[in-house]
Order: structure tokens, then C-alpha cells, then sequence
């Protein structure tokens, strides 16, 4: 193992491998930055795998997998936008604290997370690495599917404050995620008639891209803000001491961040679980665990970016293990790193923590240099970036849809997709508007799959005596004992932090606007922050504020309650067109989907009962929806004007690009926002219209040789 | 007679015409797209990225290959690109044996039609070996599994696909001890079930299994049941410490018609033209010889043996006529030999 290690060092840092890191490290850099998904890159080493030295090609890709990932909470943190695999979690906290003025501290913490991280991800696996055949060997799919529910279970989580809401998502989206080709049956699943293009079912492109990217252009657009709606006086000047102090901050959680660290490498190294449940369960366990959390996470808790982030860095060493040692890649990224292992003439298997030992640690060698490189790059850079908190709406959400219709589009080449982006969009308007949580749609998208799989196979396999098995045992009273015992040093924390604070601060903490409660709990909780207007900006928080406007009670079935009828029309239309479709299945494609739908209909009906005859105050069930809500001004109609103009923008365009193509539609829509609606003169617009094309051609065309959907009337030759 | 010399006449301008347009094939300068029906990094992928690297200097003018990835549908959305394209031989991939047959078996798949495929030959038809094995632990012939009185699982990916789990697939449908696990996503996830003693029966393949699990080897845990397609090699079974399992077609206490034996046959030789490539339909005949002549030197090519034997493929060269054989013996099939092969393609459950 000593020998193997230095080995990899000395070929790691060779000329080869350098030269390879320092090319790909600004495409990599720029590729987390892109909300929506980032650039698959990987394709095109992949398409040069075959000229190059395998370390060379391994480096590239590894490293560009590790330093993409880096750099991917920053859309989370800044657009509100989820990656599609990674820092999902973080926009739970990570946006709120931007909405805030707190970008600098959320990106400053987000940074000292990712780093310690990914080295605690390194060193634990450096240390598996030779046992990790036998201790991979002793789960089954029991324990993966236990793994997988408990990132499923994060739903209860992140929707404690409307519960039933949560769960009704949740079940909508895992049976959003039924729709498709089943592995299972044989056959396609409620694909209401577009059996094509719902072959493989709605991807997670589309759905994140619709479900958050879109409504939050929307938002700025609609209430006329930039992001950052506190502190913009300060916001810009004090950028640098904000990141030094959200640097701090993670560094006083150093046990959140090691803890998470470690439940990323776990679930990482869990063959075929992938790395989206890891940071969902981090989370969740913060969430818990941590004092006063259960009250501070979603309102913008640097405490959960640390979390999520933690364990979204750690999480990419482990699921290195399942790639080399059984050839059963994690993610999307880890099956273009095992073609290259293939191409290359070296077979997954034991042989890697045999004879090839040496590649095996310089791929974990690389995940920790990636983490020492980019992140005092972007430590650096942080404040920079912040800026973008205070952009015009007009000019950053064109620019935002821009990029991610652009990301859905390329992910798939399907002009349905963008169908689908629209569809979702809408959704995601409707859903923030009237208050239920997003995140559980995306949880369970995400990872109803797996869990359908490993439930499937499971109860094949061993019946219900899986309940029985030892590791699954062993599981389940880990979980139990740790959430025991944090709730214990919970409740403890919280007595002896409300002995200290009684009295003292319950007045001036009070949210404007309502939701006295969790204004209190908000600046209570955030005791451990040193500056004051931090704490002020927790105090003042748009989201407690919408959620405080929300909850305000005498609202009657008016057109907004209305606005939540076609919302639950709409879910309860679904789950009945599944439930009856399913009759159809075979054995064992109907399983998940009835679930879903046997789970969310009662609480379908408990809101549809609570809306139309419920008392006007739980009408409007809790606010604490663990989202971002809309801000509305007293100008309806001026509003409704906004929503039709970026909405009416949105969709123009992507007729367009059916039409003509995507090279001129795209960038010559921007250009016509931009002048009109943007007021960014001639040059300006012109210039980011061009920016786009240079992506389009210079990128996506000649490196990546992405095949666009076909045109009526192309515009621009292809091919 | 005149109109007998005009005819003539023709005929021969015709004849001359063919025989420029063969000549006149020339891709000089052109960009040759080669459309992957998959993400990128699959067994698909990974062949037509060998195969962009050596065919260049086997087709006249040596164009330049690009690999596009249309994924989507199981292959249907990278097929029905190709055949949208103009038949100028500038769009070429390989095409996904699943759809051929589902066509076959009675399910129209839009925007694909059988008849109109040109296949330019497969680049790994080898005799390959399938052999099923159970553990050792659960039993050591094929008569025990019998007395068992139960069906020993075994993990596959979906119903009806595959050549690895096809024997599994064709004894659990003609009622006997073996059931299919549907929900793993690949073979290397089929071989940890059986390595973990999840599954009872796996698909010993030779090439692969002990490379990956050399455990399951040396710890004797493997025991060879039956065969098919071609038998295990004497050096396998000397490793296994195994004598020659039975044909599958062979196995006592099962009973299967001659329509069921000749439906499985032509599953599995279909099976392996695995990843044959095709041009778009109506290609000029002058494009499609010009291709299938550099499509069989390429894959003949030491060069392309020699990468692809490095990524694990053995290769083999088949014959358009090869292919466009076995697909006749489906349009054969009697009645009952028509449904059953549906069955083992995964419909009519």
C-alpha cells in the first residue's frame, strides 16, 4: 500500500498528468458555474481516451468530476438552482442566506466545507480502500434500499413545518418518477399518450431546471428584486469579511462538517445507491441533530450548507470505490471514468487494489488536490461572484433561462424537454406561490429509482425476512441509536440555551409581518454567529417574512385559494390517471407506483378537506415549507404583467428554437429581452448574445458535437 | 427491336453509371457522424469510438469520424436519427438488436421499419460461451435444483434482453427452478448479487466473471449447469474443477417443443450481431457496398482487433448476409414458436 501510494504520487505530479490538470481546470471551474447540470465535459476526454496514457485521461476526468463538484453549490447558493446530482441540499439554506445578503458567508462556509471535505473523503477512503472488498461484499440490496430510504425519509425532514404538504409532494413526484420505461416490467408507465418521448421518463435536467431555475427567474422578474434583498448598502463593500466570516463559521462546526464528511463517504461507497441520497441524509441528520435546527434550517442556517456541502464533497471519493472495485459506477461521471478504465485496457475488479493499486490511489490523490487547487481560486473569487446577488432582474433572469434551457436542451437533445421545462416551471410558480415545498419533488425524482429497485429486488430476494438480516439490523440501530442520542444533546442544548437567553431577546427578534414563532427560534438558534448583522439579516429574512404574510390569519376562499384548487386538481388528476394505469403493469412495475399513490391520496384528501372547509388558519397550513416563497408587492396587476413577460419570453423562445434552431433563436431572444426589458443598450445585449453563440458553437458544437433537436426552418447549418 | 436496343441500351448506361457511382464513393474532406444510441461510456459507445478510430483509412478519402450520443428510448431515439438523415453515407451507427426484434415480434416501433434496414455487418460475432451457474452453497447439479422444489433466483436487468441472462429467461419461461430477479443495471451488478450470495444462478461468463470475482473461483463456488450458444472452453471447466455441463436444449425434466427450441435458437444468433451497424434507408447501393467493404476491413484490421481486444471485446466480423439470414428464420417461426419467441423478448408476459 506505501509503495503503491508513492507511486501514485510521483505519477500524479509527473508532467503529464500537471499539464492535463491545469488545462481542464478553467473548463472545469466554469462548468460547476453553469446552473442546470454543468458540462459533460467527461465526453470529450472520453472521445480521446483512446490516444491517451491512461493516467493522463483518468486524471482529466477524475479531476474535472472533483473541481466541478466544487464549484456546483454556487449556482445552488446563488440562483437557488440544485445541481442535478450534487449540492441539491444546499439551496435549501444556501439561497435564503443570499436572498439575505448573506452570499459571501454562505459561499465563504460552502468553500472551508468543500475542502475539508473532500480530504476527509480522501483519507477515509485511502483507509478502506483495502478492506473495502469484503466490507462491500457484506451488504446487500436490503441495506441499499434502507440507505436510499432514509435520503427518501429527509422528505419528513425538509417539510416538517407542513407535513402534509410534504408528503403529498413527495408521493407526486416518486409517482412523477414512475412514468417511463419499467426495467421491472417490461413496459412503458403512464406516459399519457407521448410514449416516446416519456420512454426514459422525465429526466432531472428538465425537472430541477423547471422546477427551481425557472420559478426563481420568474420571482425576480415578478417582485422587480436582485437576489440579495438586505444589506445591499453593505452587501458589495464587505463581500471579503463575509466570506473570511463564513469561513469561520464552518470552522466552529468542524464536527457537522466531519460527521457529514463521513455519511458522504458511507453512502458513497454503497454500490449503486449513488451520491444523491448522501447529502439529503447529511441534512437530515444536521437538521436534527444540530441546536435549534429544527427551527433554522430553510431560512437560511449556514449549518446546512455546511452539511450538505460536506458530504457532497466527501461523497465523490466514495462512490470511486464501487467503480474500480465492482465496476458499478455511482454516478454519471464515474461511468465515463470506468469506459475509460475499460478503453484503456484495464478491467475493474480486484486487480485495482492489486496491481493496480497505484491508479486506484491517485484517483483519490486527485479528489484532495482538486479540493487544494479550486478552492482558494474560489475563495478568491467569492467576492466577485457576490455581485451577481445584485443584478437587475432583467438582465440576470434572461441570462439564468438562457443558460439552463440551453443545459436541459444539450442534456438530451430533446426538444420535449423543453416542453417539459415549461410544464415543470409553471409547477414550481404554482407551488412557491402557494406555499408547498419544491424539495420533496426532487428528493424523491432523484432517487425513487433506486428505491424502487432495491425495494423490488429486496423483497424478492428475501422476502420480508430482509427486516431480519443483521446488516440491515445493524443499520437501522445505528440510525436510531445516533438520532436518539442527538435528540437527547438536542433537547439538552436547547434548555440550557433557553435558561441563558430567557427573557432576553424574544421581542426583538420578531419577524416583521407575522410568524412570531419562527422569527423567535430563527435569531435564537443563530446565536453562534458573531456579527450582528447577521443576525439582524436572519431576523429580517424575506422567506420568514413571505412565510409570516403567509400565515397571517382571514384569508378566504379567494382566488389564491382558488389558485391551490387547480394545484391539487392537478396532483389528484395525476394520481388517479397512475392509479388506474397500473392495472396494466406486470408483477412488480405496479409495486412503486401504487405506493406513491396509496400514500399520497389521504393526505390529498386531508388538504383538499382543510382547504375547502377547514377554518381559514389552517387553510393556510404552517409556513415553514423549507422553500423560498414569492414576494409580492400591492400591485397585482403590474405583477401579473412581469409573470406574463418572462413567462411569454420563456416560452417565445423555445417555439422559436423548434422553429429556427437553437443557434439563432437562444441568443437572438436574449438580445431582444435584454435591449427592451434589460435596458442594456445595444452593446451589452449584443454582447451577451454572442456570448451565447460563442457557447453554443464554439463548446457544445465543436467540442462536445452535441446533436441539437432538428428545425423546421433551421437557421443555422448543423451537423 | 428498337425497343429491345433502347432497352439494351439502357441497361448499359445504367451498368455504366453503377459502376462510376462506385468508383465516385469518396468521402475526402467529409465529416462522417457516427450516432450512438446511448450515453456515453456504454459497450456501444466505447465499440463505436474504436471503430471511428481505425475506419478512417479504410474508406476512401479517409474522413473525418465524429461520435454523437443520441440517447433515449433504449436505442429507438439514436436509430430513428439515423434513418431522418440523408442517405449519403454520412451517417452511420450501430443499431440495437432489441428493436429489430421486437419489430419481429409483432410490436411496431415508431420510426423503425425492419424491412428497411441496411446493415453493414457486426463487429463481434463470436461463438461466446454462456454457461449458468449455481453456488455451490445451494446445490451441485442440475438435478438438485430440481428437488429443491423451489426456483433459484437469478438477477437480470429487464424481461427479454440481453444474450447474458437469455438461457435464465428461456428456463424460467419453460417451467423450470429458476426465477429472474428483473431491477439490476448491469452485468457487473448481477455478478455482486451472486458474489454476495443474493442470487443462487448466474451467467458464468469466462472472460469476465473470474476477472472480477477470482474469489468465487478459487473458493470452488461455481457449479456449471447447462450451456448454451457454444460450450465452456476445457480450460474453464479444468479451472471451475467442473466436468462438461448439459445444452440447454438438453436439459431432463423440462419439457420444450421443437417451436420453443428454434424460437431460443434464433434469440441467441440474433443475439450475436450485436451491435451491427447501419446506414439510413434508401442509401444509394454504390454508398452501402463502399461501406460494407471498409466496414469488414476495418473490423478485420489488426489495429481494431488489437484496441478492442485491450478493452475486453472479442472480435469478430459478420456478414450482412449473415444477419439478414436469421432474420428470415423469425418470418419462419410457426405459430406457437412466434409467441414463445415474443415471450422471451419480453412482451406478451
Amino acid at each position: 500500500m506505501l509503495e503503491a501510494s508513492v507511486d501514485a504520487f510521483f505519477h500524479l505530479f509527473s508532467p503529464g498528468p500537471l499539464l492535463a490538470m491545469a488545462l481542464v481546470l478553467p473548463v472545469a471551474l466554469f462548468s460547476g458555474l453553469m446552473p442546470g447540470g454543468g458540462l459533460p465535459v467527461s465526453v470529450v476526454v472520453l472521445s480521446l481516451a483512446v490516444h491517451l496514457d491512461p493516467w493522463v485521461a483518468i486524471t482529466i476526468v477524475v479531476f474535472h468530476m472533483a473541481a466541478s463538484d466544487i464549484t456546483e453549490p454556487i449556482p445552488a447558493i446563488l440562483f437557488g438552482v440544485p445541481g442535478a446530482r450534487s449540492a441539491q441540499a444546499t439551496v435549501l439554506d444556501g439561497y435564503p442566506m443570499a436572498q439575505q445578503g448573506l452570499a459571501g458567508v454562505a459561499l465563504g462556509a460552502s468553500y472551508t466545507t468543500t475542502i475539508v471535505g473532500g480530504v476527509i473523503g480522501a483519507i477515509a477512503l485511502l483507509l478502506a480502500l483495502p478492506v473495502s472488498r469484503q466490507l462491500l461484499e457484506w451488504f446487500g440490496s436490503a441495506e441499499f434500499f434502507l440507505l436510499t430510504l432514509m435520503g427518501v425519509l429527509a422528505v419528513a425532514v425538509v417539510s416538517a413545518g407542513a407535513f402534509v404538504k410534504g408528503i403529498l409532494t413527495a408521493a407526486f413526484g416518486i409517482a412523477i418518477a414512475m412514468v417511463g420505461y419499467a426495467d421491472l416490467g417490461g413496459n412503458v408507465r403512464a406516459a399519457m399518450g407521448f410514449d416516446f418521448y416519456l420512454w426514459d421518463g422525465f429526466t432531472l435536467v428538465p425537472v430541477v431546471v423547471g422546477l427551481f431555475a425557472l420559478p426563481e427567474a420568474i420571482a425576480l422578474v415578478v417582485g422587480d428584486t436582485t437576489i440579495a434583498r438586505q444589506r445591499l448598502d453593505t452587501l458589495l463593500r464587505e463581500a471579503k469579511s463575509d466570506v473570511w466570516r463564513g469561513m469561520l463559521q464552518a470552522w466552529s462546526h468542524k464536527w457537522l462538517m466531519i460527521r457529514s464528511s463521513l455519511i458522504g463517504v458511507f453512502v458513497g461507497i454503497m454500490p449503486g445507491v449513488g451520491g444523491s441520497a448522501a447529502h439529503w441524509i447529511a441534512y437530515a441528520q444536521a437538521r436534527q441533530t444540530e441546536p435549534g435546527g429544527t427551527e433554522t434550517f430553510g431560512k437560511g442556517d449556514v449549518r446546512g450548507v455546511i452539511a450538505s456541502d460536506a458530504a457532497n464533497n466527501s461523497v465523490d471519493g466514495g462512490v470511486l470505490i464501487p467503480t474500480v472495485v465492482f465496476g458499478i459506477p455511482g454516478s454519471g461521471g464515474m461511468a465515463i471514468v470506468l469506459a475509460i478504465l475499460i478503453l484503456t485496457g484495464i478491467t475493474p475488479g480486484p486487480l485495482m487494489l492489486t496491481r493496480h493499486l497505484d491508479l486506484t490511489v491517485s484517483m483519490v490523490y486527485t479528489i484532495a488536490f482538486a479540493n487544494l487547487v479550486v478552492v482558494p481560486i474560489m475563495l478568491a473569487f467569492a467576492p466577485t461572484l457576490c455581485r451577481i446577488s445584485v443584478i437587475p432582474p432583467n438582465i440576470l433572469a434572461p441570462v439564468v433561462v438562457g443558460i439552463v434551457s440551453l443545459a436541459a436542451l444539450a442534456a438530451a437533445g430533446n426538444l420535449g424537454d423543453l416542453g417539459a421545462v415549461l410544464a415543470f416551471g409553471l409547477l414550481g410558480v404554482f407551488m412557491k406561490r402557494y406555499g408547498w415545498p419544491r424539495p420533496p419533488i426532487l428528493i424523491a425524482v432523484a432517487l425513487a429509482d433506486i428505491l424502487e429497485r432495491f425495494l423490488w429486488i429486496s423483497v424478492s430476494n428475501y422476502g420480508w425476512g430482509m427486516l431480519l438480516r443483521p446488516q440491515f439490523l445493524a443499520i437501522l440501530a445505528f440510525m436510531v441509536a445516533v438520532t436518539l442520542f442527538s435528540l437527547r444533546a438536542q433537547r439538552g442544548a436547547r434548555q440550557a440555551m433557553m435558561s441563558m437567553t430567557e427573557g432576553e431577546e424574544s421581542g426583538q427578534a420578531t419577524a416583521e409581518g407575522g410568524a412570531p414563532a419562527a422569527g423567535d427560534d430563527t435569531a435564537g438558534a443563530r446565536e453562534d454567529l458573531d456579527d450582528a448583522a447577521v443576525r439582524e439579516a436572519v431576523a429580517e429574512s424575506p422567506v420568514a417574512a413571505d412565510k409570516g404574510g403567509e400565515s397571517s390569519p382571514g384569508r378566504r376562499f379567494t382566488l389564491e385559494v382558488a389558485g391551490e384548487v387547480v394545484l391539487l386538481l392537478a396532483v389528484g388528476a395525476f394520481f388517479l390517471y397512475m392509479f388506474i394505469d397500473s392495472f396494466s403493469y406486470p408483477e412488480g412495475a405496479d409495486l412503486m407506483p401504487r405506493l406513491a399513490v396509496l400514500v399520497g391520496t389521504p393526505f390529498w384528501l386531508i388538504r383538499v378537506w382543510t382547504l375547502l372547509r377547514g377554518t381559514p388558519e389552517k387553510r393556510i397550513e404552517e409556513g415553514d415549507i423549507m422553500d423560498t416563497g414569492f414576494i409580492l408587492g400591492d400591485d397585482p396587476k403590474t405583477e401579473g404583467q412581469r409573470f406574463v413577460r418572462i413567462f411569454g419570453f420563456t416560452t417565445i423562445m423555445y417555439v422559436a428554437i423548434w422553429l429556427i434552431g437553437v443557434h439563432v433563436a437562444l441568443p437572438g431572444m436574449l438580445f431582444l429581452y435584454l435591449m427592451y426589458y434589460g435596458k442594456a443598450g445595444w452593446l451589452g445585449s449584443a454582447g451577451v448574445a454572442l456570448a451565447f453563440l460563442a457557447l453554443i458553437v464554439g463548446f457544445y458544437d465543436f467540442a462536445l458535437h452535441i446533436v441539437w433537436p432538428e428545425s423546421i426552418f433551421p437557421l443555422w447549418p448543423t451537423g | 427491336m428498337r425497343h429491345m436496343r433502347f432497352a439494351v441500351a439502357a441497361l448499359f448506361v445504367l451498368f455504366l453509371a453503377g459502376n462510376v457511382a462506385a468508383q465516385d464513393v469518396n468521402f475526402k474532406g467529409k465529416t462522417i457522424n457516427l450516432i450512438v444510441g446511448t450515453g456515453a461510456g456504454g459497450g456501444y459507445d466505447i465499440i463505436a469510438r474504436l471503430f471511428a478510430k481505425v475506419a478512417p483509412k479504410h474508406l476512401p478519402g479517409s474522413p473525418r469520424f465524429i461520435v454523437r450520443n443520441v440517447p433515449g428510448g433504449a436505442g429507438l431515439k439514436g436509430t430513428q436519427y439515423i434513418n431522418r438523415q440523408k442517405p449519403n453515407g454520412l451517417t452511420v451507427g450501430p443499431h440495437f438488436t432489441s428493436l429489430v426484434m421486437k419489430e419481429l415480434a409483432g410490436v411496431d416501433v415508431p420510426g423503425f421499419d425492419v424491412k428497411e434496414l441496411i446493415i453493414l455487418g457486426a463487429p463481434t460475432l463470436v461463438d461466446d460461451n454462456y454457461t449458468i451457474c449455481v453456488d455451490r452453497n445451494v446445490a451441485k447439479s442440475w438435478e438438485d435444483m430440481l428437488k429443491m422444489g423451489r426456483q433459484l433466483r437469478m438477477a437480470s436487468q429487464r424481461p427479454g434482453i440481453g444474450r447474458v441472462p437469455m438461457g435464465g429467461e428461456f428456463v424460467q419461461l419453460v417451467g423450470g427452478p429458476m426465477k429472474l430477479i428483473y431491477g439490476y443495471k448491469s452485468t457487473a451488478e448481477e455478478f455482486a448479487a451472486f458474489a454476495r450470495g443474493e442470487t443462487e444462478v448466474v451467467t458464468c461468463l469466462e472472460r469476465r466473471l473470474p476477472r472480477m470475482y477470482p474469489e468465487l473461483v478459487e473458493k470452488k463456488r461455481l457449479v456449471p449447469i447447462f450451456w448454451w450458444n457454444a460450450p465452456p472452453s476445457e480450460g474453464w471447466l479444468a479451472r471451475m474443477e467442473a466436468k462438461m455441463p448439459r445444452n440447454i436444449l438438453k436439459l431432463p425434466g423440462l419439457k420444450i417443443s421443437e417451436a420453443q427450441k428454434t424460437a431460443f435458437n434464433t434469440a441467441v444468433n440474433i443475439h450475436q450481431s450485436l451491435r451491427a451497424f447501419m446506414l439510413p434507408p434508401k442509401t444509394p447501393q454504390p454508398i452501402v457496398d463502399t461501406w460494407r467493404k471498409a466496414f469488414k476491413a476495418t473490423i478485420e484490421d489488426p489495429e481494431f482487433v488489437k484496441i478492442a481486444t485491450v478493452a475486453g471485446y472479442d472480435v469478430g466480423y459478420g456478414s450482412p448476409e449473415h444477419y439478414e439470414k436469421q432474420l428470415a428464420t423469425i418470418k419462419d417461426l410457426p405459430p406457437d414458436g412466434a409467441l414463445f419467441f415474443q415471450k422471451l423478448m419480453g412482451e406478451k408476459r
